[in-house]
């Protein structure tokens, strides 16, 4: 075997400049998947931050009806403590609301909302708990102030330590008014959210409306994937209620994050495309120079396998060489963008495909080797067909050549 | 007498070039003795080169059976006969001899890195071999950096390191001078004293010269096999 | 290895020789047939897959454009200059109906006025905010497709009657016949009513729009709040978008001084930001291809060279100067080029015109498209840019890689190279 290596690393020493191209097209191509990749998954994964925090979380537990019909009068009794016993570690966070259109006058304008009583201590797993925040954020469930969006405080004509007064249909079904002092307001990158949403606390919102209930019940878990288990859980646990994860309350995001996963292998394959071309003929050269050579290794009693496992080991050697190359230089691309690329000259068009403003890219481990192991594979399935080729002709008529 | 090293019984040999058959051997007797130094000679298309490669595994014949070194080489794959090539008979070609990436020790080591002679056995037998024929000081030169007679020699070091049963040549003074033949040849006869059975393809009168028994082909059929001096 | 030349070439460049260059390169590529091959399948592979995606993208930004446009808010809109800051009640474009009829002058051009209200809309004892918009019924259907998406009932035909949107109609608990009441300020600060029959229901596919919006016909909506001949926009489309452009400095002039003219590209930030993003990545994706095909390129003009040392090693103690045979092998990185993309510009043609008939299903995507205005069918543009731009790329990439490679001939000693094996 050791023999093997020794032939295969002076051979492709014999064609230093040749290997040297090769090996830069290699790498440059590994390279550029890795690279596009960590972009690829930033955005993937930036759709599903967004989508998540964006008051969804990763499941949801609602009354029978709520969504078709957001009224007060779906909604439900959560004893306090009463999440299920979901495995430790799964439940990073979850919060409970009551969320409801309502509309919203400042002494110049009027606008319809979103108005959604919170638990300012446990909205760290929404957007709200991040944004940035003028003024002041709500100091607790019972805080009878609105949090209102940058974007809507404009548009009304109105700021903080202002008032405004909020109209919400009780649930009787009778429209409720007060009046309420702006505590805030947030900023939330984009003015789709700031649009829509306005914040009061919990309790607060429950006294007006005269309920003691919620809307929802949002949970978030610290893998993605566990949002099975938590559904089936919560599920368990609240067998009246209706309780989604969010691919079903979002379903063109999850589309988008399954089209992401198809785009990585696309991208992939039309990059190795690119590259095979270049790749196959070197090979095929590099085997058809050597048909006398190899011959005469045959006629001097080299077995015809050995010679197969020579000519493969060279091209694995070599785009492994090229593949830890492009590897490199993707991690160096990484880190250098790592802090994420600034959108905020594209903002709205980012809102608009369900991004945030910042795009980070993510560095997935699995991506890396599933595109080196690929590439290397590509590389043996390239050499093959030539040394196969190579083998068939008899040793005689090889040296004769 | 000792068992022959090689039988060739009723050889035929049929190719076709550009649709046309050649005849390159028909019906060919030949036995060698061990010790015996055998040149195989007559012009071109007389299928001297057809049954040196026929003796050495290199071909099949399409009639007939041959033997070397008490195996039959018909009942043998191509697999088996790779094996046979590798530990019982030596080569040198009349070009291309030597794997240009390795140096001419490395060259002599390679037979026996495939038969799996233990790497500090390898290089004693190998400098040995090569220091024997007068090449000590090119051990760790490429072939690219030595002339065609030292590459040749290397070729025959190569061939006789793991003691062959049979050296075979094909045309083996093709690509040399006069002189370097003549050193070429000596070394040949040097071995075949030493008991070396050696059977070679030429149309080279000097090379016949030195073989003991000279075979003559003509049209695929032994014309004239005896002896130029006694063995 | 012997080679042979099959024809002479010439020692010094002279006239009459071009021929002598082309036939001579055209057989020099088929010395090596697997390697220009597969030489020239790269540049098929990369010219096929850029121009097609190029004609696929420029298609989808073209369809983007037309289907945001022709969704709500119109090609272009005039509005108070500043009614998209503030979007009071008062800043309104006066005197309406003059200027709609001077526009209406432009031909292929239509107008659409709009006026909206802020109000509070009640059915029995429910209440929301809703934003009433009087329109002009008829023309609105010209210019844009929200008004053919009613789906229970019918649009308003006459001055008492609304259209609503499903989302709002469910959150107030009403049906088609019962009656709405809007309720709002007025333009001088009086109450403004109007009660209004629900005509029918409309579903937009953005459940923002349908929750907020209720239509009216535009007298319904300046009666009720005190707005004379005075609207909030005039939204403007021409049946084809492409006269938008030219048309648009005439359509400034005779403006009111307090009104602006805005386009769909500061109407719709998104989409012209969106494509922005895409065309971005898009750059990427092509050069990255164009890069590695062009990798491949210089392996093989290296192995061109190296394997012809000794040709040009003859050639040169002939007397040839080097430029000639550097020019030589320039002529054959052309020939290559140009089978290679001629082969890939026939399949993407080909695909083009097939799908350009055809269009392409979105199939699942259907749903998340019409979110991004995009059509169920994605169509390609045709376009002599996104044809021909991929072709050039590669012409200057395979010339450039055969230059640098050639450049060794220079440096060459005849006697040496002669030597070579």
């Amino acid at each position: 075997m050791k023999l093997l290596f020794q032939l295969s690393i002076r051979n492709l020493l014999r064609n230093k400049r040749r290997n040297a191209m090769l090996l830069v097209a290699i790498a440059v191509a590994v390279a550029g998947v890795n690279a596009s990749n960590t972009l690829l998954r930033g955005y993937q994964y930036g759709m599903l931050e967004s989508a998540i925090n964006n008051l969804t979380g990763h499941v949801k537990v609602m009354a029978e009806g709520y969504v078709d019909d957001p009224n007060v009068k779906h909604s439900f009794q959560l004893n306090s403590e009463q999440l299920p016993q979901l495995p430790v570690g799964m439940v990073v966070g979850w919060a409970d609301r009551l969320r409801v259109p309502a509309v919203i006058m400042s002494e110049r304008e009027t606008r319809g909302i979103e108005l959604v009583g919170v638990d300012p201590a446990k909205e760290s797993i929404s957007f709200i708990g991040e944004a940035k925040i003028e003024g002041e954020f709500l100091q607790g469930a019972d805080d009878g102030r609105v949090l209102v969006g940058k974007e809507l405080a404009r548009q009304l004509q109105t700021a903080v330590g202002r008032r405004l007064v909020l109209i919400a249909q009780g649930a009787d079904g009778l429209n409720r008014e007060r009046g309420y002092r702006i505590a805030g307001t947030y900023d939330a990158e984009g003015t789709g959210l700031e649009k829509n949403y306005v914040f009061v606390g919990l309790n607060s919102l429950q006294a007006l409306l005269e309920t003691e209930a919620v809307t929802e019940l949002s949970v978030r878990v610290d893998r993605e994937e566990q949002r099975l288990p938590a559904k089936s859980a919560l599920r368990a646990a609240f067998p009246d209620l209706q309780v989604k994860d969010w691919r079903e309350l979002d379903p063109q995001v999850a589309e988008m994050f399954k089209f992401a996963d198809a785009s990585l292998f696309i991208w992939f394959f039309l990059m190795m495309g690119a590259l095979t071309f270049g790749l196959v003929n070197s090979l095929i050269a590099a085997v058809m120079e050597r048909v006398k050579e190899l011959g005469m290794m045959r006629a001097l009693g080299m077995q015809n396998s050995t010679v197969l496992v020579q000519v493969v080991l060279e091209s694995i050697i070599l785009m492994t060489v090229g593949v830890v190359l492009g590897t490199g230089i993707s991690l160096l691309i990484y880190w250098s963008i790592a802090d994420g690329i600034d959108l905020s000259a594209y903002a709205e068009g980012a809102e608009m495909v369900g991004v945030s403003s910042i795009l980070q890219p993510v560095l997935l481990s699995e991506d890396v080797f599933l595109v080196a192991v690929m590439s290397i594979i590509l590389g043996i399935l390239a050499s093959f067909y030539p040394a196969w080729r190579v083998i068939k002709i008899r040793p005689l008529d090889a040296l004769r050549r | 007498m000792t068992d022959p090293v090689v039988i060739c019984r009723g050889v035929s040999r049929t190719y076709q070039q550009e649709s046309v058959p050649v005849h390159a051997l028909r019906q060919v007797d030949l036995t060698v003795y061990p010790g015996e130094f055998v040149s195989l000679s007559g012009p071109s298309g007389s299928g001297k080169s057809t049954l040196l490669n026929i003796v050495g595994g290199l071909d099949r014949p399409d009639e007939g059976s041959v033997s070397v070194g008490g195996v039959d080489l018909g009942e043998l794959s191509e697999s088996k006969l790779a094996d046979l090539r590798l530990h019982k008979l030596g080569f040198v070609f009349q070009a291309y001899n030597l794997i240009p990436v390795l140096s001419a020790l490395e060259n002599v080591e390679f037979i026996m890195q495939l038969q799996g002679v233990s790497s500090a056995e390898r290089a004693e037998r190998a400098t040995a071999v090569l220091d024997r024929l007068g090449l000590a000081d090119m051990l760790h030169r490429r072939p690219g950096e030595l002339s065609g007679g030292q590459q040749q020699r290397v070729a025959v070091a190569r061939a006789i390191v793991s003691e062959p049963v049979l050296l075979l040549a094909d045309e083996p003074s093709a690509n040399l001078d006069s002189s370097t033949t003549k050193d070429l040849l000596e070394l040949l006869k040097q071995l075949n004293e030493e008991g070396m059975t050696i059977v070679t393809a030429t149309h080279d009168a000097m090379v016949m010269s030195y073989a003991l028994r000279q075979v003559h082909l003509l049209d695929g059929r032994i014309e004239h096999d005896g002896q130029t001096r006694s063995a | 290895m012997t080679q042979t030349l099959s024809l002479p070439v010439p020692t010094k460049a002279s006239k009459g020789d071009t021929g002598l260059t082309w036939r001579l390169a055209w057989r020099n590529l088929w010395r090596n047939p697997r390697r220009t091959w597969l030489t020239a399948g790269g540049i098929a592979f990369a010219s096929l897959l850029v121009t097609l995606s190029m004609s696929l993208q420029q298609g989808s930004y073209d369809a983007m454009v037309s289907s945001a446009t022709g969704f709500y808010l119109g090609q272009a809109q005039i509005n108070h200059v500043l009614y998209e800051e503030e979007g009071k009640l008062e800043q309104t474009v006066a005197p309406a109906d003059e200027l709609r009829r001077s526009l209406e002058q432009v031909p292929g051009l239509h107008v659409a006025p709009r006026a909206q209200v802020f109000a509070l809309a009640s059915v029995g004892q429910r209440s929301f905010g809703a934003a009433v918009v009087g329109v002009d019924f008829e023309v609105e259907q010209k210019l844009v497709s929200f008004f053919d998406r009613v789906t229970q009932g019918r649009l308003p035909v006459d001055e008492g009657e609304v259209l609503v949107g499903e989302a709002l109609a469910r959150n107030l608990g009403a049906q088609l016949g019962d009656e709405l009441v809007l309720l709002g300020t007025g333009k001088e600060g009086g109450i403004g009513a109007l009660a209004l029959t629900i005509a029918g229901l409309y579903d937009s596919g953005r459940p923002e729009l349908d929750r907020s919006l209720v239509f009216t016909h535009l007298a319904s909506v300046q009666n009720g709040f005190g707005l004379g001949d005075e609207v909030h926009a005039m939204v403007l489309g021409f049946d084809e978008i492409e006269a938008l452009a030219p048309n648009l400095p005439r359509l400034s002039r005779g403006l009111p001084d307090n009104a602006e003219l805005r386009t769909w590209q500061q109407l719709l930030p998104e989409v012209v930001q969106s494509i922005e993003l895409d065309r971005i990545s898009a750059v990427l994706f092509y050069g990255s291809i164009l890069v590695l095909v062009t990798f491949s390129v210089v392996n093989t003009f290296i192995m061109i060279i190296f394997e012809r040392t000794r040709e040009f090693g003859m050639l040169l103690a002939l007397g040839t100067r080097p430029g000639i045979i550097m020019r030589q092998v320039q002529a054959e990185a052309l020939m290559m080029w140009l089978v290679g993309t001629a082969i890939g510009l026939l399949l993407s043609n080909l695909l083009v015109g097939w799908a350009a008939v055809q269009g392409i299903p979105l199939g699942m995507m259907e749903e998340m498209a019409a979110q991004y205005y995009m059509p169920s069918r994605l169509y390609p543009a045709i376009s002599l840019y996104a044809m021909s731009l991929a072709p050039l790329v590669l012409l200057v990439g395979t010339q450039l890689a055969a230059f640098f490679v050639t450049l060794r001939v220079r440096r060459l000693k005849p006697v040496e190279a002669l030597r070579a094996e």
